[in-house]
């Protein structure tokens, strides 16, 4: 699995295709938005996009998202993930946005803990981590 | 040589800028230029730019006001301009009555693209806004894409790519993939 992690609008979903791209030349990857796609097509999916909207909707329908990732991570071991970092603001006024903020940083810290490479992207400029 | 400078609000990122303008004037000489962006609309913002004027006294800045229509701008070839900031001027650009029917994020690509051929250096200051997660509405979500609009778009045409955080900077370009 890899992270490509960042800022709101700062061109990771570009950074992740081109990842892809490099790893399997001619190919064009199957990218999925988190908060739209059933897990059925996550688990088919090249990269999943907004996978913090995943989690959201994740907490919203009352499941765990920890044993949701950990069972995505099996069925799809390959994936890209690419997700907001969220955490470098005012604490939010609502209770239910608190616990998802802080629900997507810690499963930030476990995709960066497993995965193979981990990119940071700002402006557009990928940064490798790990 | 243009040079995009990132931060966050109070992370040292105007002083590195001034600082890094004052270092390139000495190697290159020329003359250092200020382009500030803020109108001082009321007290708070008279303030804020009282504060960057003292910050930067003494340095040997030319200051030169411009809160839009940066393509019109004129620059001579031997100044080291240092612009500050993408911000103020994205919200000029959208919101100022003078500036309707004008697409902000292509007027302000022109701009730094007429600055950066007309000079010998460009240094742009940035905010940093994107990280802290919260789902703005219309009128804020569109000020925030056409500004990371710009960000990507000073991502790729800048030499150098600078995040200031506590004053230390961390570069960007240097590490970037590919």
């Amino acid at each position: 699995m890899v992270l490509i992690t960042g800022g709101a609008f700062q061109g990771k979903l570009e950074i992740a295709r081109e990842l892809y791209r490099k790893q399997n030349p001619g190919k064009e990857p199957t990218v999925l938005e988190g908060e739209l796609a059933a897990l059925g097509q996550l688990q088919q999916a090249d990269i999943i996009s907004q996978f913090h909207l995943w989690l959201r909707a994740l907490l919203q329908e009352g499941k765990d998202p920890y044993s949701m990732v950990e069972g995505l991570l099996a069925e799809n071991p390959g994936v890209l993930v690419v997700m907001d970092q969220l955490g470098c603001g005012i604490v939010p006024v609502d209770a239910f946005d608190r616990e998802w903020r802080e629900t997507a940083g810690r499963i930030g810290c476990l995709l960066a803990k497993q995965a193979d490479e981990v990119y940071l992207v700002s402006c557009g400029i990928g940064r490798r981590l790990k | 040589m243009v040079i995009f400078v990132i931060g966050g609000s109070g992370s040292g990122k105007s002083e590195f800028a001034e600082n890094l303008a004052v270092e390139l004037q000495r190697q290159d000489a020329g003359k250092l230029v200020y382009i500030a962006t803020m109108e001082p609309l009321d007290e708070e913002s008279k303030k804020r730019i009282r504060r960057h004027q003292d910050m930067r006294a003494g340095k040997g800045f030319e200051t030169r006001e411009r809160y839009t229509h940066l393509e019109g701008l004129e620059v001579r070839q031997d100044e080291v301009l240092l612009l500050e900031c993408l911000s103020n001027l994205t919200a000029n650009e959208m919101f100022s009555e003078k500036c309707q029917g004008r697409d902000a994020g292509e007027v302000i690509q022109a701009g730094l693209l007429h600055l950066a051929e007309q000079s010998r250096h460009l240094i742009v200051v940035g905010n940093n806004v994107f990280e802290d997660g919260l789902n703005y509405d219309g009128m804020t979500r569109e000020y925030l894409r056409q500004m990371a609009r710009l960000h990507q778009f000073l991502g790729k045409m800048a030499d150098r790519v600078v995040e200031v955080v506590c004053g230390v900077p961390v570069e960007w370009r240097a590490y970037e993939i590919h």
